[in-house]
């Protein structure tokens, strides 16, 4: 991630590893992104995200100290926020609803999730 | 029977008869005798008269000489010859009477001679004819596979066939009156005897089945019959038939065994089984069906199975029997209402086709199987299979974070190999204290320092001298979430103790105290002082932190974020003081040991 690809975007960043949430969130910033968190549990996660807080994109870990991020999922998809999930769960693991979210499985390089993000950012005409 | 009989009774009948002959003969000549004696008398009178008759005629002759006086004996003549012919007239009707019964009594013994003959031959016929029958009667009694006996009226017998005597093995003389008894099995006798003594006080007809010991002393079954042989209502014997069933009855108790043992089993397998004949029409339902379902045998039969059905699934289940039809297969997967709990379980439901000896279809047979635990453990199992991938994810990429700061930390590939090594060994025994705790318990904080401590220090001997002191309460217990990021910070304050403080020096103290905190209205928070002494080469707050600041963060930072912990970290004068106060889980269910 050496080129800033995601200047300007605002991602929310949601994972209860501290490391691996610092270290995302580090390289996120690294490619000009502004981070959004991170977060570690589904209520500050829901806090974000019912603000008026502007969301280019969101970068989720499935499980929050044992609370699922289903909900937190279903509110942007109704706000048209593109997501990824970086999770350690298997595509069966997950809901049907979310067989289309693109899945970053862990542990992850952060190049792949930037080539999603970028993807994501992409697919979505951005207001 | 009845032939013998009525022989008899046509024999009896005859002599009767013969002897009614003999008595009518016996009058006749009787009679015979009268009228004769009754003639002998008559003459013996006409002789008396007709010397009387003589002897006056001659005193009138004489007298008549003598005196000349004629009158009187004249007169008395006359009366005499009077006298005289009646009396001849008299004996000439006797005569007659005598001549006419002397000839119908010739002629009547003429007639009983013949009839007498007669009778005699037709007796003599029907004797050699009985004595022809008797003796095909007798063959025939011991031909017939049967034991035939005969009782007297009151029930003791007189006569055996020979099949008796072969099968018992017994002489006649044994068995005799009530002998015949004694051949029964034990247990039978008592109720032969009884029910036999009934047959004969109510002449009713006897059916019974009795065990009867043959001569090898075995005993084999017999439906044994008996009736009354009556004349004008009255009992005049009893003959008696004994059919062996001993080869019925076996199969019969052995299918009865059979069916015991397969009514046991149907009833006491878990499994609800029903039979049906085509297009699923039930014709039968074990009682767990109705005791799972609550619907009674009744209620279940025909299509009445169907309610017990989820209504969803009922179609499924029509569906499947008419595909069933084909295969001669029915498998459904549907949900049965369970009445104890009033919910429908998940349900495996199969039948197969019944076929007899030339291959008809007969029946089905079926059995619906109760998967709704393995269904619901199949669930949790993958739950707990996305658990586990996310888990060992998680760690894969946790260890690669540790990784990356390690390496950014080191001076040397030495050192990080050295630190790398050491914080891979936290996270696997953190990794093996999980793993080791029973579903459902919890690790404590205890044993999570005294694990962590003992990977560093001998613990017990540290103890000992006072070089390491614990103080808290046992068994607080964590959130598993936490234990992992938890145990890696303890892990760097041990270490750095360890390297640069309290346990690198002979002066060093190392005092760790915790607590629960419930004063909050929340959740009960731990909180841990670790304090240490005796450091004498203490860094100052602003010199960078020894070993890539890598425990620092995680105590400063990882534990707020990850486990919502509030933290401390200085450097006093004599050493580190560090406390950690996060929120644990109310309960205290924890593991027991540490080595499990």
């Amino acid at each position: 991630m050496v080129e800033r690809s995601l200047e300007g975007c605002r991602i929310l960043v949601a994972e209860d590893e501290y490391l691996l949430a610092e270290d995302l969130s580090h390289a996120l910033a690294s490619a000009g992104a502004s981070v959004l968190g991170p977060v570690p549990t589904l209520d500050e996660a829901t806090a974000l995200i019912s603000g008026d807080t502007e969301i280019d994109a969101a970068i989720l870990d499935v499980n929050l100290r044992g609370e699922m991020i289903f909900p937190v999922a279903d509110a942007l998809k109704d706000r048209g926020v593109p997501f990824a999930f970086a999770t350690g769960y298997d595509q069966w693991a997950l809901p049907e609803r979310f067989a289309a979210t693109p899945r970053v499985e862990k542990p992850f390089k952060v190049s792949k999730i930037g080539g999603v993000l970028g993807l994501l950012l992409k697919a979505t005409p951005t207001g | 029977m009845a032939r013998p009989a009525g022989d008899q009774g046509e024999q009896a009948r005859l002599l009767d008869e013969n002897e009614q002959l003999r008595a009518s003969l016996e009058s006749a000549l009787e009679e015979n005798a009268g009228l004769a004696e009754e003639r002998d008398r008559l003459r013996q009178r006409m002789s008396d008269l007709s010397q009387e008759l003589r002897l006056t005629q001659s005193a009138v002759s004489q007298q008549a000489e003598r005196t000349g006086w004629l009158e009187p004996a004249y007169a008395q003549r006359g009366q005499t010859e009077e006298e005289l012919r009646v009396a001849f007239e008299e004996l000439q009707v006797l005569t007659e009477e005598l001549e006419v019964a002397n000839t119908d009594l010739h002629q009547t013994n003429r007639e009983l001679d013949t009839r007498v003959e007669q009778r005699t031959r037709q007796l003599k016929e029907i004797n050699e004819a009985l004595q022809t029958t008797g003796a095909s009667l007798r063959a025939v009694a011991d031909l017939v596979p049967e034991l035939l006996w005969r009782t007297d009226a009151r029930g003791k017998a007189d006569w055996f066939n020979q099949r008796w005597t072969d099968y018992t093995g017994e002489f006649l003389e044994q068995s005799l009156g009530l002998g015949w008894l004694e051949a029964l099995h034990p247990r039978d006798k008592d109720v032969a005897r009884t029910a036999w003594s009934i047959a004969i006080g109510s002449g009713k007809p006897f059916q019974h089945e009795f065990r009867i010991r043959d001569a090898a002393g075995e005993y084999r079954w017999f439906l044994v019959r008996a009736e009354p042989l009556t004349e004008n209502g009255r009992i005049l014997r009893w003959f008696a038939a004994g059919t062996d069933i001993h080869g019925q009855r076996m199969t019969m108790e052995a299918l009865q065994r059979s069916e015991l043992r397969f009514r046991t089993l149907i009833e006491g397998i878990p499994q609800l089984v029903w039979r049906a004949v085509g297009g699923g029409q039930w014709t039968w339902s074990s009682p767990q069906w109705s005791a799972y379902t609550g619907q009674d045998e009744t209620e279940a039969r025909g299509l009445g199975w169907l309610d017990a059905f989820h209504p969803d699934d009922r179609a499924a289940a029509t569906e499947a029997w008419e595909r069933a039809q084909d295969s001669g297969r029915l498998d459904i997967e549907g949900r049965i209402f369970h009445a104890p709990e009033e919910r429908y379980r998940h349900f495996r439901t199969r039948a197969l086709r019944v076929r007899d000896e030339p291959g008809r279809a007969m029946e089905w047979l079926g059995t619906s199987t109760d998967v709704d635990d393995i269904l619901q453990l199949q669930e949790a199992q993958s739950v707990l299979v996305a658990e586990l991938q996310h888990r060992t994810r998680n760690l894969m990429a946790v260890v690669q974070a540790v990784t990356t700061r390690t390496l950014r930390g080191a001076a040397s590939l030495e050192q990080f190999a050295a630190c790398i090594d050491d914080r891979f060994s936290a996270l696997a025994r953190v990794q093996s204290l999980l793993s080791r705790r029973e579903t459902g318990t919890r690790v404590p904080f205890d044993l999570l320092l005294r694990d962590e401590l003992s990977a560093h220090v001998e613990l017990d001997a540290a103890a000992e001298s006072g070089k390491v002191t614990l103080e808290g309460p046992p068994r607080v217990p964590l959130r598993s979430a936490t234990i992992q990021t938890f145990a890696l910070a303890l892990h760097e304050l041990a270490t750095n103790a360890v390297k640069y403080g309290a346990l690198a020096s002979a002066d060093g103290r190392l005092r760790v105290r915790w607590g629960v905190r419930r004063d909050e209205p929340s959740e009960p928070r731990l909180w841990v002082d670790w304090r240490e002494s005796g450091v004498s080469d203490m860094p100052g707050s602003d010199t960078p932190a020894r070993g890539g600041g890598y425990g620092r963060e995680l105590i400063e930072r990882a534990l707020p974020y990850q486990l919502g912990a509030r933290t401390s970290y200085r450097f006093e004068p004599d050493g580190v003081h560090c406390t950690i106060e996060m929120p644990v889980p109310a309960e205290t269910h924890v593991m027991e040991k540490a080595d499990g």
